[in-house]
C-alpha cells in the first residue's frame, strides 16, 4: 500500500515536472519545430475586379487564417484606386503588421508588393531585382525578418517576376536567391513568379528551394496555368503539411495559395 | 631666455585660441528661427509604461494626428494581440484612419499580447530595423527619404531598468550619425545614469518630463548638433490619461 502510493508520488511529480520543463525550456521553444501557414495572392490590379475594395479580400483571408501572407499588384495613392493605401487598409481589416514595398512610381503613387504578418517584422527591406534588356518594368522583392512568438525569426519575402521571357525571370530569380540564401535562417518566399514549373527559372534556378506547393494551376480564377509559388528554405529542414488552391474566387485574376508548412 | 618663455607662451595661447575657433564639436549658433527646417514629431503616451489604449475609443488620437501636420507620430505602448480569436492592432487602425504608414517598434511576447510602440510617416518605406539589444528591448531605426535620398535617420528606444540601458548605450552610440533623430522613453528613476552614459558636452540631449507628477517615465531625445529640439509643449488627449508631446525638431 506504501509502495503503490509511493509510486504515485514519484509518478506525480515527474510529471509535474516534464510539465515545468517542457513549458519553461526558452532553448527548446527556439530551436524546435515550428509550424506557419503562408499564404500567397496576386489581388489583380489592386483589387480592380472588387472596385478596390479590400473587404472582399479580408473577408476571403479570414476563413482561411494565414500567419503571414505575400500579395503581389497592389497601390499606394495610385489614381486609379482613388488615392487608398490598399496595404495598410488590409492589414487594418484583418489586423495584421501590413508593409508595402514599392516596385515603381505609378499614375501618382505608388505601386508594389506586400507583405502582412499576424507578428510583427524585425527588419524589412525593398530590394531591386535587375532589369536585362527586353525587361517590361522594374521588379523588386520585399524581404522581412519576423520574430515569433517562440523567439525564433523567420525571414520571409514576397515577390512578382517579370513575364517577359523565361531568360530574364531566371536572371531575376538568381538575384533572388542571392538576397534570401546567405544563410541557414528559414525563409519562405510566396509569388507570382510569372513562370510554369517547366521554365528554366522554376526547374533549375529555383532548385535550391523546397516547393511547398504542387503543380495545380494557380491563373487566372478558373485556373489553367501554374504561375503562383510558396517555396522555403532550407530545402531538407522544412515540409509542407497541406496546400490548395482557393479558385473561383471572383476577385481576382489569380488564385490565392495557401500552405501550412513546417520548420525542423 | 625670458623672450623665449614669452615667446612660447605666446605660441601656446595662440595655438589654444586657433584651436577653439576650429572646433567641429561646438554646437552652431542657433538661428533666430525661419533659416532651418523644423521637423514637427508627436508623441503620445501615459508615460508610465502601460499600454496607451484601455479601450478601442481610438477618437480623440485620431482627431488630434488629422487636425496636425506631424512629420512622425510615436504611439508609445500600442501593443497588439496576435491570437486568431481576438486579434487586434490598433497601431494599424489609427494608421488607416489617419492615411499614415504605420511600422512597429517591437519590444517583447507577453502571452497573446505584442509589446511595443507604433510609428506613423506620411510616406512608404524602403528599409526598417528592430535591433534586440537586451530582453524586452530593442533599437529601432526607420531611414526617412526625401527626394530619394536618407533626410532623417529616425530611431527610438525604450529603457525601462538599468540592464536595458547598459546594453543600449553602446548601440545607440555606434549608430548616431549626422542624420540620426532619436526620440526615446526611459524610467525616470534612470535618468541620471541616462545622463552620465551621454554626457551633454558630447552629445546633445534633451530630457522631457510629464507634467503629471504621477508618471514614472521621461523622454528623451538624443540628436547629432546638426539638429535641436527648438520646443516642446504637452497636452492632454480625451479624458484617460493620455498626453500628446508636440517636438519641434530643428535641422540646423
Amino acid at each position: 500500500m506504501i509502495n503503490h502510493r509511493w509510486s504515485n508520488f514519484y509518478k506525480t511529480t515527474l510529471l509535474i515536472l516534464t510539465c515545468f520543463l517542457l513549458a519553461f525550456n526558452k532553448s527548446d521553444a527556439q530551436t524546435g519545430p515550428f509550424h506557419l501557414k503562408v499564404m500567397s495572392f496576386n489581388v489583380c490590379r489592386s483589387g480592380e475586379l472588387t472596385g478596390y475594395s479590400v473587404a472582399p479580400f479580408a473577408n476571403l483571408i479570414r476563413q482561411y487564417q494565414p500567419d503571414i501572407i505575400a500579395l503581389q499588384e497592389l497601390d499606394y495613392k495610385t489614381t486609379r484606386n482613388t488615392g487608398i493605401d490598399f496595404t495598410t487598409k488590409l492589414g487594418a481589416a484583418l489586423g495584421m503588421f501590413p508593409v508595402f514595398g514599392r516596385t515603381i512610381y505609378y499614375q501618382g503613387g505608388e505601386y508594389g508588393i506586400a507583405v502582412l504578418s499576424r507578428f510583427p517584422f524585425l527588419s524589412v527591406k525593398t530590394e531591386p531585382l535587375p532589369s536585362p534588356a527586353g525587361t517590361k518594368e522594374q521588379r523588386a522583392v520585399l524581404i522581412t525578418e519576423i520574430r515569433l512568438p517562440s523567439g525564433r525569426d523567420i525571414r520571409f519575402a514576397s515577390t512578382h517576376l517579370d513575364h517577359s521571357t523565361d531568360a530574364i525571370g531566371s536572371v531575376m530569380a538568381g538575384a533572388l536567391n542571392n538576397f534570401l540564401l546567405k544563410d541557414n535562417r528559414p525563409t519562405i518566399v510566396g509569388g507570382d513568379f510569372n513562370a510554369q514549373p517547366e521554365s528554366g527559372t522554376i526547374a533549375n534556378v529555383m532548385q535550391p528551394w523546397n516547393r511547398f506547393c504542387n503543380n495545380d494551376p494557380t491563373a487566372p480564377d478558373n485556373p489553367t496555368k501554374k504561375i503562383d509559388y510558396l517555396f522555403g528554405y532550407p530545402k531538407e529542414k522544412c515540409r509542407t503539411i497541406s496546400y490548395q488552391v482557393i479558385a473561383g474566387t471572383g476577385i481576382s485574376d489569380h488564385c490565392p495559395i495557401v500552405a501550412e508548412v513546417e520548420f525542423e | 631666455m625670458r623672450k623665449i618663455n614669452i615667446l612660447i607662451l605666446l605660441a601656446v595661447g595662440f595655438s589654444i585660441f586657433a584651436s577653439c575657433g576650429k572646433e567641429d564639436d561646438s554646437p552652431p549658433d542657433l538661428p533666430d528661427g525661419g533659416k532651418h527646417i523644423t521637423y514637427p514629431i508627436q508623441l503620445y503616451s501615459r508615460l508610465n509604461n502601460s499600454q496607451l489604449f484601455n479601450t478601442d475609443d481610438f477618437a480623440a488620437v485620431i482627431g488630434r494626428i488629422r487636425s496636425s501636420q506631424s512629420y512622425l507620430t510615436i504611439l508609445h505602448r500600442i501593443d497588439a494581440v496576435y491570437n486568431l480569436s481576438e486579434i487586434r492592432n490598433p497601431m494599424v487602425s489609427i494608421a488607416e484612419e489617419t492615411v499614415k504608414i504605420p511600422v512597429f517598434i517591437w519590444n517583447r511576447y507577453a502571452g497573446t499580447r505584442v509589446e511595443g510602440s507604433g510609428i506613423l510617416v506620411g510616406q512608404t518605406i524602403g528599409e526598417m530595423r528592430n535591433i534586440p539589444t537586451s530582453d524586452g528591448c530593442s533599437y529601432f531605426s526607420l531611414p526617412l527619404m526625401a527626394n530619394e535620398s536618407i533626410n532623417m535617420n529616425f530611431a527610438s528606444i525604450t529603457f525601462e531598468n538599468e540592464n536595458q540601458l547598459a546594453a543600449g548605450v553602446a548601440t545607440i552610440k555606434e549608430k548616431l550619425d549626422d542624420k540620426t533623430v532619436l526620440v526615446g522613453i526611459a524610467g525616470k528613476i534612470l535618468q541620471e545614469k541616462l545622463k552620465s552614459a551621454f554626457p551633454e558636452n558630447d552629445y546633445p540631449i534633451e530630457i522631457i518630463e510629464g507634467k503629471d507628477e504621477k508618471t514614472n517615465q521621461i523622454i528623451f531625445v538624443i540628436t547629432s548638433r546638426k539638429w535641436a529640439v527648438r520646443e516642446h509643449k504637452e497636452a492632454p488627449v480625451g479624458a484617460d490619461g493620455i498626453s500628446c508631446f508636440d517636438l519641434e525638431i530643428e535641422k540646423l
